[in-house]
């Protein structure tokens, strides 16, 4: 089992720590910025592959993120937390990426609707029958029930779980009212846990 | 509101899952190229400052103002070493700068006849006799100078160079006086004189009663050397006179005018009076200092005649014609053997 950064998982004096460390890199410490790299590339690239679900795309989309924050070290202001500057990076880089690609899937689609067009969108390779029935183990169930979720909701749930954000940040970040995230990532554990309940 | 995460109802069994199934790293590769990249911008890219050792923007510019009054004070410093000093500065001094082109222009432009000039002066008189080298380019000079730099001078001038600079001042004000002294084209003493003792020269009927045809003369010999500068080398001095010769000048009252009205305004008077005050002071004191000085009419032919009966016929016929110069409208009043000493016109 991986550990997760801890700062990722809770604690807020992690994250006053992160800005400590991107203000030290920012006034030219590189060894600070192999600290902050340690602790959120893990995060950030999960968060990224699964949402783009090409390893491909993802590290293309990874490194892109990283130069971001390497390019705008000196713009940087600890307003917010470090977690919630580099998430907002990743989850614009992520919008960049589908309007490129033209594929809308960023389509709000916070109700539970059957009928909602977002299911039309084609399933990952992993939700294929034949892969299906290949790999039948708890991994690609749980994946094929994320990219089974609406985009908002599965960033919502992907923001929160690997990239340890509050409701409260992850409103920020995504411009949305806390209770509409809240309802967001309701759903999305809903959903994954009923497929695991399947599983039991 | 914020929902603490924790109040999330959260499933330990969904999230051990995830953690289970979702353990990708980034490639190492990619680690290793974005690490590299970050230190290469860290130490090849400009050199960021941190907030905390950034020096204060105040700071860094307080020495700005202490550099721009330094610059400005060695630039004073410089123009003061520079330029002159300018000391005596008078109201005839600003005078003269403010007239000090008249004198280029009174060489060169022709003045078109009207009352205010004297015209038939140079038509009958002879062109005036070139002067002495040193003479002459002394005049070049002060016609070139654009201002009155020679006035600021202390050194010893000529007395009479100084009312040659201030002759084109004096042309609207004292337009009889001046218009006689100009058209004799060298003759300080006559100006100084009327302006020391004006009710003399008036007396003697002088300024008011010369006839046009003694304003041209120019004949004079020595005396001629010390006379007005501006105008030595000038054509005809009614070219002066002329309203049109500066823009700077009042129109002057030529002596048929002067006679017509003799009697002007106490106001006016008094002004011109006024104006002329310090003008007046400076001629008249500085032909107290030459020996140029013009004796009284009477003094003079006494004099003259003195001078013939001691055989001195040559000194007394050049003071004869120094006499007839000054006093033009008293040629007739001389006796007859000093006017048989008068070349004829």
């Amino acid at each position: 089992m991986t550990m997760r950064a801890p700062a990722l998982i809770d604690g807020h004096a992690e994250r006053s720590g992160d800005s400590a460390l991107m203000l030290g890199y920012a006034a030219g410490d590189a060894a600070a910025f192999d600290a902050l790299y340690a602790r959120h590339k893990g995060g950030v690239y999960r968060y990224l592959l699964r949402h783009c679900g090409n390893a491909g795309t993802a590290d293309e989309v990874f490194q892109d993120v990283w130069m971001s924050v390497v390019r705008t070290r000196a713009s940087y202001v600890p307003a917010a937390s470090f977690a919630t500057w580099l998430y907002r990076i990743a989850h614009n880089r992520i919008i960049d990426h589908w309007r490129s690609s033209a594929r809308a899937q960023w389509v709000s689609t916070d109700g539970d609707d059957e009928t909602n067009p977002v299911h039309s969108v084609a399933a990952p390779r992993t939700d294929e029958p034949a892969v299906r029935a290949e790999s039948r183990d708890l991994r690609e169930r749980l994946f094929a029930a994320l990219h089974a979720l609406p985009p908002l909701q599965r960033d919502v749930f992907l923001l929160h779980q690997e990239g340890g954000l509050t409701l409260a940040e992850i409103a920020a970040l995504t411009d949305a009212g806390v209770e509409t995230v809240k309802s967001r990532l309701r759903y999305a554990s809903g959903r994954l846990r009923a497929m695991l309940g399947d599983l039991a | 509101m914020t929902m603490p995460r924790d109040e999330r109802s959260r499933d330990p069994r969904l999230d051990a899952a995830w953690q289970a199934a979702s353990r990708e790293e980034p490639p190492t590769a990619i680690d290793s190229a974005i690490r590299a990249a970050a230190r290469r911008e860290v130490e090849s890219g400009p050199h960021v400052i941190a907030e905390a050792q950034r020096i204060p923007r105040s700071r860094r510019r307080t020495w700005w103002p202490l550099a721009a009054a330094a610059a400005v004070a060695a630039i004073t410093v410089g123009v003061m070493q520079t330029v002159p000093l300018e000391p005596n500065l008078t109201d005839t001094t600003v005078g003269t700068r403010q007239d000090a082109p008249l004198a280029p222009q009174a060489q060169t432009a022709p003045s078109p006849p009207g009352p205010m000039t004297h015209s038939p002066a140079p038509a009958v008189s002879p062109p005036e006799p070139p002067l002495p080298r040193d003479e002459a380019g002394q005049s070049a000079r002060l016609a070139r100078e654009p201002s009155g730099r020679f006035e600021a001078s202390t050194e010893e001038k000529p007395a009479s160079a100084r009312p040659a600079l201030r002759m084109p001042t004096q042309v609207p004000r004292q337009a009889p006086p001046r218009a006689r002294a100009d058209s004799n084209a060298g003759r300080p003493p006559t100006a100084t004189q009327d302006s020391r003792s004006p009710g003399d020269a008036r007396g003697q009927g002088a300024p008011s009663v010369m006839p046009p045809a003694a304003a041209g003369r120019i004949e004079s010999p020595p005396p001629l050397k010390d006379g007005p500068r501006a105008f030595a080398t000038s054509p005809p001095p009614p070219v002066v006179v002329a309203p049109q010769a500066s823009p700077l000048a009042v129109p002057a009252e030529s002596p048929d005018a002067a006679r017509a009205s003799p009697s002007r305004s106490a106001a006016a008077r008094a002004d011109t009076q006024a104006d002329t005050v310090p003008l007046a002071k400076s001629m008249a004191a500085s032909a107290e200092r030459t020996p140029l000085a013009v004796p009284a009419f009477d003094d003079w032919v006494k004099t003259i005649q003195q001078l013939l009966r001691d055989g001195h016929r040559d000194d007394a016929q050049r003071e004869i014609i120094r006499l007839r110069d000054a006093y033009p409208a008293r040629e007739i009043s001389l006796p007859p053997e000093l006017r048989a000493l008068l070349t004829p016109r």
